[in-house]
């Protein structure tokens, strides 16, 4: 089902939670709702699920609107963070319960809970009470309640925040491979980057209650938007350089650095600047490519394949992975060049990509 | 001080310890068995009282036990007073009582505690101050209200008075809070109206709270003899306290024909605390009050 939001704005009181939300979500597509705690996400999602009414703004599923339904009849499905199992249900009264609601037959709704517990590997559990069952299993469990009714539209909020690391990748690639099954139009919201990165079809990042970019994941990575996109994006985080253009070269703030960036000539002279560097983007140079400027060791961490650097460029600290036979020792100068990708020059106030 | 002396030493203080400990618990379960004579005497009397003869029951020093056990006692009560009529009607007025007090606690808890509108804190604040006025005086006016009706002698109004019950409104509706808000919305999403929702998920998730409620106004109102009295007035509407008061009155003392008309006043009292002993005790127990 294909899902627009048009000008979605949520206010609570005074305080804004979301602003002027305008997305559309494709049919069959698995979108990730990212962002920092408290960056309107959550909100987001229960908007879509009717959970909260709108302040202002449309939201249309197949083209119609369904921004004043109630939950029940928006024809959705919902995972919440802490699965909200019905406690004195066994798992397979949970899974046929809105069938029961819908009032379809016992034997039939037995039928379908069975299968869809089947799709998410419960069938075995069918008995037990939620209680009885650990995190990942109850998971399961809400997955296939919230798909029991043939939902249009899978909400999942923050599904893998309560499970520990190794159950929360193995649940990630379970949520996909059901999502690929049934190819059932879905929003995952989440805050963690690597998550969404590595699940989604299309992300949409929010920050502040207002959305900043809205793409495939790797294009949000190469191309982000502003500095914010380019910032929770990537581990280690992006480097950040201030500064300003003078005469094709960049200055870096403080003064003591100044390297020809000819690239950035198209930025206004003068306007303080920020110039962001993903750790993969700088490198050491061979002798003849030319560095662009210096920077001192600070510390050298090697992890197997890869070295990563801590460095001091004019009071500013970076950093970058190293070849693997390169180790320089702390305090030493080497020089450091940037690759063009993964090279951003973004303005200093508004946050603007400008390159 | 050699290993040997040292080691007798602990010996000498661990029975030193355990004596002590022994003593403690003894003296405990001293006092705990006194006052337990003390609350079963006057149970055990009615009992064996019921089954005496008027010689047994009025010779001093007093006979612990019956010769021989006369079952005519109780005979002999149901025909000088209506005593099946009066359990019937405790009976009735009980499952009546129970049944509607339980289903509006149960709305009253549900708009208190799911349902948003305006004034709801304020209005549940001043339903709570209205535990303050004692029974004695709503006696009153429920019987103004009762007479206006005209239901004075008639069975409904022993339990029309108390269909609403603020105590029982605040148990549950504490209850209910404690469910947590995903439920609900999981239950929305997934279909089902508040409507639903309250009798498909909060209803079976609040048992043990119902179930406590269900014992307590089961007791409250078998027991009741107050309201009935002032209401009750012919035979046939009277429920079992009042019969039992009523025939004390009229057919002279007794005693082991009033001590078997007790008993049978008492015992499905006694037999529900036994059954259902966990909930009640583990019910008062959450609710930090009084029944």
């Amino acid at each position: 089902m294909k899902v627009e939001m048009r000008g979605l704005t949520k206010h609570f009181g005074s305080t804004v939670a979301v602003e002027d939300f305008t997305v559309t979500l494709e049919d069959g597509h698995l979108t990730s709702i990212l962002g920092p705690s408290g960056c309107g996400k959550s909100t987001v999602l229960n908007l879509l699920a009717g959970i909260v009414p709108a302040t202002r703004g449309e939201i249309l599923f197949d083209g119609e609107a369904v921004t004043g339904l109630p939950p029940e009849l928006r024809g959705i499905g919902l995972v919440f963070q802490n699965y909200s199992l019905y406690p004195h249900m066994t798992v397979l009264g949970n899974i046929s319960f809105p069938l029961e609601i819908k009032k379809v037959p016992r034997a039939q709704r037995e039928e379908s809970a069975r299968a869809m517990a089947a799709l998410v590997h419960v069938d075995n559990l069918l008995h037990r009470k939620p209680r009885e069952l650990s995190g990942g299993q109850q998971q399961r469990v809400a997955i296939a309640r919230a798909l029991v009714k043939k939902p249009n539209l899978l909400l999942l909020d923050e599904p893998l925040s309560n499970l520990d690391a190794r159950l929360r990748l193995e649940m990630r690639e379970e949520i996909r491979r059901i999502q690929q099954e049934t190819r059932v139009t879905t929003v995952f919201v989440t805050h963690d980057q690597e998550e969404a990165m590595s699940i989604s079809d299309r992300i949409v990042l929010m920050n502040a209650g207002r959305l900043q970019q809205e793409d495939e994941p790797q294009r949000l990575y190469h191309e982000p938007r502003n500095q914010f996109v380019a910032d929770f994006l990537g581990t280690p985080p992006i480097n950040h350089l201030p500064g300003h253009m003078k005469g094709g070269a960049f200055i870096l703030e403080g003064g003591q650095a100044r390297f020809p960036f000819s690239r950035g000539a198209g930025a206004p002279e003068g306007r303080p600047l920020i110039l962001a560097v993903r750790a993969e983007s700088a490198h050491v140079p061979d002798p003849d490519e030319g560095a662009l400027f210096s920077a001192s060791v600070e510390s050298i961490y090697a992890m197997g394949k890869e070295v990563l650097g801590y460095f001091d460029i004019g009071g500013h600290s970076f950093r970058c992975y190293l070849d693997g036979d390169m180790l320089p020792r702390p305090g030493t100068e080497i020089p450091i060049a940037f690759r063009e990708r993964g090279t951003f020059l973004f303005d200093g106030e508004t946050g603007e990509r400008l390159l | 001080m050699t290993a040997k002396e040292s080691a007798g030493l602990c010996a000498e203080i661990a029975r030193a310890n355990r004596l002590r400990a022994l003593l403690a618990r003894g003296a405990t379960y001293f006092f705990l068995a006194l006052g337990a004579v003390v609350m079963l005497f006057p149970f055990f009397w009615m009992f064996t009282s019921a089954f005496k003869t008027p010689q047994e029951v009025a010779t001093f020093p007093p006979r612990w036990l019956p010769a021989a056990p006369r079952f005519e006692n109780f005979a002999t009560v149901f025909e000088k007073a209506p005593f099946g009529i009066y359990f019937l009607n405790s009976a009735l007025i009980t499952a009546a009582s129970v049944a509607g007090t339980g289903l509006v606690t149960i709305l009253a808890a549900f708009a208190f505690s799911r349902l948003k509108f305006p004034g709801r804190n304020l209005l549940f604040t001043l339903l709570l101050s209205l535990m303050m006025i004692p029974f004695e005086m709503l006696v009153i006016t429920n019987y103004e209200t009762i007479a206006a009706w005209r239901l004075i002698d008639n069975r409904l109004s022993l339990f029309i008075p108390f269909l609403g019950s603020i105590f029982y409104t605040y148990i549950l509706r504490n209850f209910f809070l404690s469910i947590p808000d995903g439920l609900y919305w999981s239950a929305r999403v997934d279909g089902a109206g508040n409507w639903t929702y309250l009798w498909k998920v909060m209803v079976p998730i609040a048992r043990p709270a119902l179930t406590t409620i269900v014992l307590l106004n089961a007791i409250t109102s078998w027991n009741s003899f107050m309201w009935p009295m002032l209401v009750i007035n012919s035979t046939a509407n009277r429920t079992l306290p009042l019969g039992l008061y009523v025939f004390m009155t009229e057919g002279g003392i007794n005693f082991e024909l009033l001590m078997a008309a007790s008993t049978v006043v008492v015992l499905p009292i006694i037999l529900l605390f036994l059954i259902a002993r966990k909930q009640i005790v583990g019910g008062v127990a959450r609710g930090g009050m009084k029944g």
